[in-house]
Parts: structure tokens; sequence; C-alpha cells
């Protein structure tokens, strides 16, 4: 014999022998490695270790069975028959004593799911795909030779699995790639409508083939076409498994419909595992949210609402204004008034008050209330805003302006309860230009109302002493100083009177 | 980081995430592997009828003793699996044909075939596999990693954990024994 080689000889395969050209030709030969197989191998792995037909009868006896029967005694691979990866509403789960269901815990063989009523639903995952549970349904989920069993006494549920049995009523209802839905109604017996792929119902006396888009009772056979279910995106994305995830609770004031990623998940609150990383959370009307997913921590999103948010900021610019900071204030009204919510209308006209009350600045203020009066023309501060407009402009010695605006606000809202303020105003610019006459008109109808009727009183007699009626003037000074000797115009009532 | 320390981190990871119970992480596992250890069934003489039995037995083996790998590569270790269990399937089927024998069947029940018919490449696996059967383990592996894997001495030392002088040695050898039960079964002349 030859000696060893002390480095790497040739290979046979490479050479023109016979044995170079058996090997070239093992080869060549193919090796299938099908998904397929993987399947079929990885279901036999939760069988059985090996196969009995490795068992010969003639040589059990002999000892073989010896070896043999480690594998055949061993466990099958240990695997949970489902795992709850999404939650809403009430779930519970037990055998006999119920608790609430949560996301990523196991379902243990025989553990049913009791999903209540309403917009409650439950989603388990397992080998080759999983199950949604809608409201008032109750199944057990389990495995049974590598295959996935759900019993489902009650209720309804959509599956997307290649490797489930449903087992409702007498049925065997078995999907092949298929993602469709049982359910199991009193009155209409076992309903399948199938979304996707081929579905097999078995049972005593029946046997149905049904594709996507077939639907089928066990009281009325062949149905309706299936249409469209809004949970199937949900369902889909559920059942395939992620990489790392951890359990999200989220929830939103309203009940609008949730969204992760883009993906409806509908109404909270609920719970789901979600994939460990970053992701959005929006629902209508509420405001976007970036939210971390990580391993050992349960995120509880609640999402708030738009309007939530202005009014927070609405309430921070108002409390700016009362610790006396109003640029900042304005600063902060700004960007609510910009907007189209439902505080735009009042932090604009609390713009314009403050700039007219607390920066001194009319114009500015004169030039937000016109804004308003233009983006709210029936806004519910229309007539706050045009009575603090006719201010702005009485700030700014725009009398004839200040006067018309003041004769549109009672041809417009005559009925008002500001109309004795108008009327006020209206006097008092009057009395300023001298319309005595006009003046003492309109504060002769304010003598009555108890706001206006001291400083009526007293302006009426100053008008009668303007255009020269002495005596008038001099009985209604002592009437407002007998009515109000703690009057705001007492001293210069006495002054008039010569009292001094 | 290189590719080899990227695999080995990558595969460690994976691991962990099996021996945590993560389910969807072992049928990862399983995908990244299961060609690596047909391959390897074949290479090591596995008769194609038996292929998906070992492939599964060598993932159930590998899942149990999971917790046994702590270093090195995942695939060197799930390779000892795939040998040891190619070696004890044909260790048990050659005393089961050797009983069987005894009731006048077994190997005899072998048709002779012509040489063309050999070559065609299903046929020449099956014979193959069939000589690879009667070889020692030790030459076996070694030549079928050479042979076969194409693998380099080195690789084939780190596998089958044994210097490369040696696998050197034990090639020739392997090559002998290979080409004299080639000659037996009337596959080569």
């Amino acid at each position: 014999m030859s000696t060893p080689p002390q480095k790497a000889p040739p290979r046979l395969i490479d050479g023109d022998t016979a044995t170079g050209r058996l090997l070239q030709a093992a080869a060549d030969a193919p090796l299938e490695s099908s998904p397929v197989r993987r399947e079929r191998v990885w279901i036999r792995m939760h069988r059985r270790s090996v196969p009995l037909r490795f068992l010969v009868p003639a040589m059990a006896a002999l000892g073989l069975a010896v070896a043999a029967g480690w594998n055949l005694l061993a466990d099958p691979l240990p695997l949970p028959p489902a795992t709850l990866v999404f939650r809403a509403g009430a779930v519970e789960v037990g055998e006999e004593l119920w608790k609430i269901a949560e996301v990523g815990q196991a379902l243990r063989f025989e553990d049913a799911l009791n999903v209540g009523g309403g917009r409650s639903k439950a989603f388990a995952r397992f080998s080759g795909g999983g199950a949604m549970f809608l409201a008032d349904t109750q199944g057990t989920v389990q495995t049974d030779r590598g295959r996935v069993e759900l019993r489902l006494p009650k209720g309804e549920v959509i599956a997307s699995s290649n490797l489930l049995t449903i087992i409702a009523d007498e049925l065997r209802i078995e999907g092949t790639d298929a993602l469709f839905s049982v359910k199991v109604a009193m009155a209409r017996g076992v309903e399948v409508i199938v979304y996707e792929g081929l579905v097999q119902v078995r049972g005593p006396g029946t046997k149905v083939k049904l594709s996507a888009g077939q639907s089928w009772s066990s009281k009325l056979g062949p149905g309706p076409a299936g249409g469209d279910q809004p949970l199937l995106p949900l369902v889909r994305a559920l059942a395939k498994p992620g990489g790392a995830q951890a359990p999200l609770f989220l929830e939103s004031p309203g009940d609008p419909e949730i969204f992760l990623d883009g993906l409806s998940l509908g109404p909270g609150p609920l719970s789901l595992l979600a994939s460990v990383g970053a992701h959005t959370v929006t629902a209508d009307e509420m405001i976007s949210e970036q939210v971390e997913v990580k391993p050992g921590i349960t995120p509880q999103l609640k999402l708030r609402s738009a309007e939530w948010a202005e009014g927070l900021a609405y309430d921070k610019a108002r409390q700016l204004a009362l610790d006396g900071r109003p640029i900042e204030a304005v600063a902060g009204y700004e960007p609510l008034a910009r907007g189209t919510g439902s505080r735009a209308e009042a932090a604009l006209y609390e713009i314009g008050r403050i700039r007219l009350r607390l920066l001194k600045d009319a114009s500015g203020a004169l030039s937000a209330f016109a804004e308003h009066q233009r983006r709210f023309p029936t806004g519910a501060l229309i007539q706050e805003v045009a009575l603090s407009a006719i201010e702005a402009q009485l700030e700014l010695g725009q009398l004839e302006p200040a006067l018309a605006a003041m004769e549109a606000f009672l041809a417009r809202f005559g009925a008002s309860e500001r109309r004795n303020d108008v009327h006020f105003l209206q006097a008092r610019v009057h009395a300023e230009k001298g319309n005595c006459a006009v003046a003492l008109r309109l504060f002769a109808g304010l003598r009555e109302d108890p706001k206006y009727a001291a400083d009526a009183l007293y302006l009426t007699a100053y008008c009668e002493r303007a255009v020269d009626d002495l005596s008038s003037a001099q009985m209604h000074l002592r009437q407002y100083l007998s009515r109000y000797p703690k009057g705001k115009y007492r001293d210069e009532a006495k002054a008039g009177l010569g009292r001094r | 980081m290189n590719a080899q320390a990227l695999e080995i981190a990558e595969d460690f990871a994976l691991l962990d995430e099996c021996r945590a119970g993560n389910q969807a992480a072992w049928r990862e596992l399983y995908e990244q592997h299961f060609d690596f250890v047909l391959r390897s069934s074949r290479h090591l003489g596995t008769p194609p009828a038996e292929l998906d039995d070992v492939v599964q037995e060598t993932f159930l083996v590998a899942y149990r003793r999971l917790s046994s790998f702590t270093t090195g590569r995942f695939t060197t270790w799930l390779y000892r699996i795939v040998a040891n269990l190619v070696s004890s399937r044909l260790r048990r089927r050659r005393v089961r044909e050797a009983l069987l024998s005894l009731f006048g069947r077994g190997e005899a029940d072998r048709v002779a075939r012509g040489p063309d018919h050999a070559y065609q490449s299903r046929e020449a696996q099956g014979e193959v596999s069939a000589v690879l059967a009667k070889m020692a383990p030790k030459k076996r592996e070694v030549f079928a990693l050479y042979e076969l894997e194409g693998l380099s001495g080195e690789e084939i030392a780190e596998r089958v954990g044994c210097k490369v002088d040696t696998v050197w040695t034990r090639l020739h050898y392997a090559r002998a024994d290979f080409e004299r039960l080639a000659r037996q079964r009337g596959v080569i002349s």
C-alpha cells in the first residue's frame, strides 16, 4: 500500500477514473430540498422521532427495538400549541378557573379562550399560522400529531394556516394554505367562508371542498361569495411569526380605530405582541405617537386627541397672560389661531384682547379682530370681537369708523344683550363730539339699566351743562349724589354743584 | 468582524432565542440549517429514502442538547450529530442485514447492474451511499467531506476534531476502502 500523503491530494471527483466518474455522477444527483420537504420533516418532528416503518416485525423481537425504543419513546418537540399575541376587550383563558388572558402567554393543552361581547377579540398564533377569535367565541387550541386543532363549540374564528383543523359540531374543517372563517351559529349551523387557498369540510355524510371566494353552510349548503372581511389584513399580519417581540398596550379616547404602522387593529383598549423597535401609532382625530417596544417593558400608550392637545396649549397660553407674560402668551396662542381646530377662534380673539389691553397695541388688536371677522363671520365670539374692534377703534381715535361699526352692530344684533354697551359707547362718542342732543337721548335710554344708570345720570348732567340747561344739570347732579353718594363721579358732581 | 465571526455571533443570538423557548427562532434555525443537514446526511451515505429521517433525528437531538453547545461553530456541532446518527443507523442496518440474511434475504436481494446504468446520477448516488455505508465512520466522514463536500484539510480537521495530518492519513485509507468496496459491488471495474 502506498504512503499516506502529507498535503491535499487531487480530488478523485476531478479525475478521469472509474471512481471519479462514479463520484461525479453521484454529485450530479439532485437533492430535493423543497419547502414541502422542509415542512414535511418539521411536521414529523412533532409527531414521532422515528417512523414506524423501521420496525420490521421480524426484527422487533431480536433486540433492535431496544435501540429504536429510545426514539419511539422520546418526547416530541415541546412546542407550545399556541400563544396569545393579540387581545382586545374582555378575553379570558382557562380550563376551569378563568383568568384574564395576557398577550405573550402560551395556551396550555386544553386551555380554552373565552372572548367577551362587543368588540372583543383575540388572536392565537401557532406553528404555521394563527386564528382570530371574534366576539362571543369560545374555543380550544391544541396540537395533535403536528397539526393544530381548534375546537369551536361557539362563535366565529378567522384562521390563516396550512396546518389547522377546526372542529365544529361534528365537522372537521381543514385549510391548506388557506385564509378562512368558521362560524358556529345555532340557527345556521356551521358556516365556512374561504378567502384564500383551499378548505375541506368533512363529517358524517359531508365531504365538501371549497376554494377562495366560496362559502358553505352545514344547513344551507353552498352560499354566496364571502365578500370583504375587514379583519383579514390584521389576521394575515398576526399569523406571521416575527422576530423578537414584546407586549404593547394601546388605548384611545372615543374608541376610534387604532393603527399600528398603518395596520388597523380596531378600537382599543388592546394589547399585542409587537416586534421590538420603533412603531407609529395613530387613530382618527388623534395625535400620532411614536412608541418604542422593548423586551421586558410593556409600553402603555394612550392616544390623545388633537383637541386635547389644543386645549392644553390654550390653557398654557392663558396662564402666561395671567402671569403677566403677554408676548409669550401671544406666541402660545398664535399656532392655535393659525390652525383650524376648535380653539382657533378663541385664540385669535385672545390675541386681539392681549394686544389691546396688555400690549397697548390697538392697531395690532384691530388687525386680529378684522381677521377674526373675516374667518369666523358666524363664530361664537363674533359679538365680543365686534365690540372689541370698536374699543380698539376708539383707542386709535377713529370715532367715525367706530360709530359706523356700532350702527352695524345694532343693525345685526339688535336683540343682543350687549346692545346697551353699544348705546353707552355711542352716547360717549356723541358727547365727545359735541352731539349732546343725541347723547342725551341715548343716556336717557340707559338710566334704567343698573349697569349704566349711574354713569348715564352723571353724563346726562354733563351734557345738559354743555348745552346750557343748567337747572336740569343741577337737578341730575343732585340726584346722582343722592343715589350714588360713593359713585365714581361724586367729586365732579359736588364740584358742579359748588359744594367743594 | 469577519464573516466567520459574524456567522458565529448570529448563531449564538438565534440559539439564545431557541433556548428561551422562542418557537419562531427554532423554526428559523431549522430553516437555516436544513440544507446543510440534508446534504451532510447524503454525503455520509444515508440512502435517499432515509434522508428525511436522519434530518428529523438530527434536529430533535440538536433541540434536546442545545444547552450543551456553548462555543465554536454551530454547523460543526450539528455535523457531529449528523455523523453520529448516520454511523449509528448504518451500524444498526448492518446488524439488521446480518439478521435478515439468516432468513435468506438482505444483500443478496441486490440486483446486479451494468456499468452504464450505474452512472445514471440517481443510481450512482445510491451506489455511493451504499459503499459509504460499508466504510468505517471516521474514514467515511473524511472521504465524504473531502471528495463530496469539497472541504479543505483544515476545515475537515475542525469538523471531525483531529489534526490535518490525520485527515490525510484517514483519507488515504478511506480511498482505498471506497475503491475496494465499490469493486466488490461491481460499481467500478
